[in-house]
């Protein structure tokens, strides 16, 4: 077992620390600005326009990244393939972080933010897809939080309630499948109800089922690059079993995103050719399309499986990589680039920097936040005195 | 059988929460069935070739909603010269289109029969009632802005600069007003006779009147009769609709019969994922199970094969002992023997005659 | 090898990202727009059996004479003092080889000296498909409109000379002309002249050249031929005839005088031949005021679209294939064509004078009185004999003027004031004698408007509307009742009282193109409070 040979004393003034303080700092102005001021104040946001940045990145994209907690868990306790075993509390970790950070974005874009219990609670819209959306990430928020906590009773010493928790693995992770297929998939049908307002390259009655596979590889993708930078930075607190098992991980993810990826390439032919928009390919839109499609898929997964014919881990980690740009280029697409693509140049939004800015904030206290645990709690190791589950 | 009782109950489990968070109810007003609109719901019909685009409309909605004075008078008409939009605090505007001659229109909430803002709202703070107006419950509102996404008009409004209660803001058609039988505020000082306002079967027929009386005058279509899966409030137009900044590809088709495809899938993943994946666990278990029972099975039978040959070998050991032990036995009586005769010379020469 | 595979991967991935957004703009067929330019002219050979077929050429022809510098002798074989209006050839069918041979070879010599000049070889797509601006605005194309006006003017030139000039001083013949088909050649028949159109159809058909290629072979030719002789006359240039500016700037003639082509001065209209033992016809027939319908209409074509014989030769009262099956009755009667009778008349009202009371407060088409305007012969019995009719035509034919009777000016209220709805305005001073003049003296020199009119009381029908002629009428809120706290009077179709006024009143102003009251301008009706 690699540890850090028990020092406990750490150097609080690193370039890295130094950095995110100056993030959180300014996140905490732009906080305190948003929320004396009014939306307005800190964003480009109009009437045109009510979804932005905040919206295309923090929650589209945040939610599509951090499927890999239900694809790394269904792939090791309802598929069996206990290879992936040490990767599934780091993918746990993040999703759970990824999902806690997005329901924080959503305090921030959201006009009222306490009254977010509201469509559970209080009033169900349900002919509404938001709706779906909103329960099913609540009740899978609920999810990963129980699926996490055997790592934080580890670190507690609570061995019997552990121990129940533990029990539960697999019924959470079912329901974790479950509620994830519904919520990416309605994150992409939130889309349909405009089809006036996005480009028909991008609008199809398929988009929740494009939403959902490409979360799938999403996942992975994200997975393989985190787990590319926890080996940079967090090494020292891994375990043999982790070090031993990463290789083949990244292998088994990019094979199977490989497959994925063609997959849902596939179904977008598919869906180009069902509704007829053959001609749209051709046009200045076309091929902005294509770069995102081809440049961003296509060619991420053949160095997918280039990199796992060759066993070349490197290509591998880029192909990673580029898959996670790919992904929040479609999704930025969806809500941002694509979205309103009618409507005149000067009607358009872009957003302003301090909405650019809190969602940096955002990102920088989930890697915070992320390093804290990972630091003091088993995810990256195992605890000695408790069994694998 | 590979799953234990326990965990199949727990799949179970799985199954009915799952059901239990899935299954869409009933929303007011955004069903995916049809819905031709509430009998005798109120209607009002714009005829564009009427407007002269005085504002008075614009003014009374300021009034009779306590809107905030704008910046430029009502009857300032210059602002005409470029187009506007609905905001916070301007429920409705006029637009001038110049073709031929100057053409004026009228610009608020449509009041669709199958509103995409009551489909889209996840706390139904939109509904529409039973007079036909789509009113707005900011009692409710979490400020998501989804129904501004969702509106194909483009029509609802927020209030950006608010912090603590930010609302959504549109036309109201002024229920509390059409409730007691009294016509919108905007129809009330329309001058010209380009708002009517009505039961929107009774303002369909007439339009359509129109159409016929003045068949040069009119283009031949009733906007708002089926966009969208129709809306209260219809336009009568000389200039092709697309001019006056009407879109006319929005097709029809209401907004929740957009979205009733992904909403009937969530039953059936909710209903077949736990199933599928309780299966595929089961499968992965067996599997572990079976692996697990042939290794087992191999590794008996190596140790089985290897005892028999270690007794055979010792079977063989135990003979070649036996015969050295009796060879050696053998020798040593030969050994014994010898050394006898070699001690006691001619025992037959001591003995005497006998 | 591997890595090298990997880098290219990457590269290719950088080139699609960097690259293709930029000429993948590419440039989609520009719709054309409803106003193309005079000059245009559509190059489009018939396609040949084993080549492929290319996009017509729009050939800018204004572009071409103004880079010859009006050198027409370019382009155009010279004949008799005119020129052969085709391109290098007098009567050769045009060919690929024929536009190419000459205009690509006119481009590269322009181009080798220096100057401004169309495509040349291996810039196929550059003429064939090309998109042509569009046209400054008020110069598109327009047709033509040769009206008794434009006629007269070719009329009564003195440098139109007729073939048979010394047998008579008219010009007819100098453009009249008709085919006989036994001789197969053009012949001169006087009293036979008839309009252009009727033989040269919009295409070249059986021998028959187009009106395009008939008319500016008659009328271009011509203009030229007399431009060389250096006498004024018409236009000889595409923008000369074609803007939509210049038709509008044409020298006019008001009131031309009559053509001679001994046409009835009253047609005595039956509805179709009788059958043999019918006795009276089946409607009062119609006594047609042909000689004053010649005036009100720009050329015969109007009402003589395809020959000069009478209707009912082609339209029949249970309808001909001669008259693409549109019966006598729709001919006459169809409201919205202007060919027909009703039609026309229908149109007339839609005119700024008329409209005000028309477009606005339109009475119902049909009621007991309406065909009577028009069928009023006294006498329904059956006339067999054509000279017996052209008599009774006559006979009855009295100018519909002198029936008009105008109301006594007493009987005319001055002013009329409008106070019952003043809330946020004083009353309104209405008046009204002087609005009774303005509409009066806008429309009663119209022939037209009295034959329908007969009585100047039908005037205030425009607005006293939906109620029996008087002196008397109702008041307006006897049916338009004031809206009351918000509640309206009525269903759609009567407007509550405020409405009804302005309704009325702007609509009037808007369609009779009264600048002096702007709808908008509300105190130029009634002062605030």
């Amino acid at each position: 077992m690699t540890d850090n040979g028990g020092q406990t004393v750490r150097k609080l003034w690193t370039p890295f620390n130094v950095i995110v303080g100056i993030i959180l700092l300014v996140g905490g102005v732009l906080t305190l600005m948003r929320f004396t001021q009014g939306i307005g104040a800190v964003t480009n946001l109009d009437n045109n326009n009510p979804w932005g940045v905040w919206i295309g990145f923090d929650l589209l994209c945040g939610v599509a990244l951090a499927a890999g907690g239900y694809v790394t868990s269904a792939a090791c306790y309802i598929f069996g393939l206990k290879r992936y075993h040490s990767a599934v509390r780091p993918a746990i970790l993040t999703a759970f972080l990824g999902y806690a950070l997005v329901v924080l974005a959503l305090h921030y874009d959201v006009g009222r933010p306490w009254r977010l219990p509201y469509p559970i609670f209080v009033s169900q819209g349900t002919s509404s897809l938001l709706f779906e959306v909103g329960l099913c990430v609540f009740l899978y928020l609920t999810v990963l939080f129980i699926e996490f906590t055997p790592a934080a009773f580890e670190w507690l010493g609570l061995k019997k309630i552990r121990a129940v928790v533990v029990k539960l693995t697999l019924i959470l992770t079912i329901f974790g499948v479950v509620l994830s297929t519904l919520h990416q998939s309605s994150l992409g049908a939130l889309f349909m109800i405009a089809p006036s307002k996005l480009h028909p390259l991008w609008y199809s009655n398929y988009l929740p089922v494009y939403f959902f596979i490409s979360s799938m590889f999403a996942g992975m993708s994200m997975v393989i690059f985190e787990s590319t930078l926890a080996h940079r930075y967090l090494s020292r607190h891994m375990d043999d079993t982790h070090h031993g098992q990463a290789f083949g991980v990244a292998m088994g993810f990019a094979k199977a995103a490989a497959f994925v990826m063609v997959g849902y390439l596939s179904v977008k032919l598919v869906g180009i050719a069902i509704d007829g928009h053959w001609q749209y390919l051709t046009t200045g839109w076309g091929m902005w399309y294509l770069v995102e499609v081809i440049g961003c898929v296509a060619l991420p997964a053949v160095l997918f499986a280039m990199g796992v014919r060759e066993k070349n881990l490197t290509f591998v980690r880029w192909a990673a990589a580029w898959t996670v740009f790919g992904i929040v280029l479609n999704r930025l697409n969806i809500s941002m680039i694509a979205f309103n693509y009618h409507l005149p140049s000067d009607q358009r939004y872009f957003p302003s920097i301090m909405e650019i800015g809190t969602s940096v904030f955002i990102v920088t206290l989930g890697i915070v936040i992320y390093r804290f645990v990972t630091t003091r709690m088993p995810v990256l190791h195992e605890h000695p005195d408790y069994p694998a589950h | 059988m590979g799953i234990s009782r326990r965990k199949f109950i727990g799949c179970l489990g799985a199954l009915a929460l799952g059901q239990a968070a899935g299954v869409p109810g009933t929303a007011k007003g955004a069903a995916g069935k049809e819905f031709s609109g509430w009998p005798d719901s109120l209607g009002v019909l714009h005829d564009i070739t009427k407007c002269i685009g005085c504002r008075q409309c614009e003014s009374a909605c300021q009034r009779v909603n306590n809107l905030p004075a704008p910046e430029t008078a009502f009857d300032d008409l210059s602002v005409l010269d470029r187009k506007r939009r609905t905001d916070a605090d301007v429920f409705t505007v006029v637009n001038r289109f110049d073709s031929d001659r100057p053409v004026f229109v009228k610009k608020q909430c449509n009041h669709c029969l199958e509103p995409a803002c009551a489909s889209a709202c996840f706390v139904k703070a939109f509904e529409k009632t039973p007079e036909g107006a789509v009113v707005y419950d900011e009692s409710l509102c979490v400020g998501c802005r989804y129904c501004m996404v969702a509106c194909p008009f483009n029509i609802p409004a927020y209030e950006y600069h608010k912090a603590l209660d930010p609302r959504v803001t549109k036309c109201t058609l002024c229920h509390p007003r059409i409730k007691e039988g009294k016509r919108p505020g905007c129809v009330e000082d329309c001058p010209a006779g380009a708002l009517i306002s009505g039961k929107r079967d009774e303002l369909i027929a007439y339009a359509w009147q129109r159409i016929q009386t003045f068949p040069e005058r009119y283009v031949s279509h009733v906007y708002g009769e089926h966009e969208m899966g129709g809306t209260s409030w219809l336009y009568l137009s000389g200039h092709p609709f697309s001019e006056v900044g009407m879109r006319e590809d929005l097709g029809t088709k209401s907004a929740p019969e957009l979205t009733a495809g992904p909403l009937s899938a969530v039953p059936i993943v909710v209903g077949l994922w736990p199933v599928l994946l309780t299966g595929v666990y089961a499968i992965s278990k067996r599997k572990e199970k079976i692996a697990a029972q042939e290794k087992q099975a191999a590794v008996e039978q190596a140790v089985a094969q290897s005892r028999k040959q270690a007794q055979d070998q010792l079977e063989t050991l135990r003979k070649k002992w036996d015969q050295e032990k009796q060879s050696a036995i053998n020798f040593e009586v030969k050994k014994a023997l010898e050394e006898a005769a070699a001690k006691d010379p001619e025992p037959s020469q001591t003995k005497e005659d006998e | 090898m591997a890595k090298r595979t990997a880098y290219l991967l990457i590269a290719a991935a950088g080139m699609i990202l960097l690259l293709f957004p930029f000429p993948g703009k590419t440039a989609l067929e520009k719709e054309p727009g409803p106003k193309i330019p005079p000059d245009r002219i559509i190059i489009n050979l018939p396609p040949e059996a084993g080549r492929d077929d290319m996009p017509p050429v729009p050939f800018l022809h204004t572009r071409h004479t103004n880079s010859v510098d009006g050198d027409c002798v370019q382009c155009h074989v010279q004949k008799e003092g005119t020129l052969v209006f085709r391109y290098q050839r007098i009567d050769l069918p045009a060919s690929m080889d024929l536009y190419h041979d000459n205009c690509i070879v006119c481009h590269e010599q322009k181009k080798s000296a220096g100057e401004p000049a169309g495509p040349t070889t291996a810039q196929c797509r550059q003429c064939h498909g090309a998109s042509v601006p569009d046209p400054e605005p008020g110069t598109h194309w327009e047709k033509i409109e040769f009206d008794r006006s434009l006629h007269y003017q070719h009329e009564v030139s003195d440098h139109i000379p007729s073939p048979d000039k010394a047998v008579s001083p008219d010009n007819c013949q100098a453009c009249h002309h008709q085919y006989d088909d036994t001789a197969q050649q053009i012949v001169f028949e006087r009293g036979s002249e008839s309009a252009c159109i009727y033989c040269h159809k919009k295409e070249s058909a059986d021998g028959v050249r187009s009106i395009r290629e008939a008319s500016h072979d008659a009328c271009v030719a011509c203009h030229l031929e007399k431009k060389n002789q250096e006498i004024t006359a018409g236009p000889i240039d595409c923008y000369g005839c074609h803007a939509a500016n210049v038709v509008a700037e044409l020298p006019k003639i008001e009131n031309p005088p009559r053509l001679k082509r001994s046409q009835p001065d009253a047609v005595f209209m039956t509805g179709g031949t009788a059958v043999e033992d019918q006795t009276s016809y089946r409607i009062s027939p119609v006594i047609f005021n042909h000689k004053q319908h010649e005036s009100a209409a720009v050329s015969c074509r109007v009402c003589h679209h395809d020959s000069l014989e009478s209707c009912t030769s082609c339209h029949t009262p249970d309808g001909d294939e001669k008259g693409g099956f549109v019966r006598l009755e729709q001919a006459m009667h169809a409201d919205t064509e202007s060919g027909s009778c009703v039609g026309c008349h229908v149109k007339e009202t839609r005119a700024p004078d008329c409209a005000g009371c028309h477009d606005v407060m339109p009475r119902s088409r049909m009621n007991e009185d309406t065909c009577l305007v028009c069928h009023n012969a006294p006498d329904r019995g059956v006339v067999k004999d054509a000279g017996m009719r052209k008599m009774r035509a006559e006979q009855f034919d009295t100018p519909a003027s002198a029936e008009y009777r105008t109301v006594t000016r007493a009987d005319i209220p001055e002013f009329v004031v409008i106070g019952s709805l003043s809330a946020t305005y004083q009353p309104s001073r209405f008046p009204h004698r002087k609005v009774l003049d303005g509409i009066a003296r806008r429309v009663e020199d119209s022939d037209l408007a009295n034959a329908f009119h007969k009585h100047q009381q039908t005037l205030c029908m425009g607005c006293h509307h939906n109620s029996p002629a008087s002196l008397t009428p109702p008041a307006c809120a006897a049916c338009h009742a004031p809206a009351v706290d918000g509640v309206p009077a009525a269903a759609p179709r009567v407007p509550d009282l405020k409405t009804a006024y302005h309704e009325q009143c702007m609509g009037c102003h808007q369609k009779m193109e009264i600048a002096s009251v702007p709808s908008t301008d509300c105190l130029v009706c009634h002062e605030k409070k």
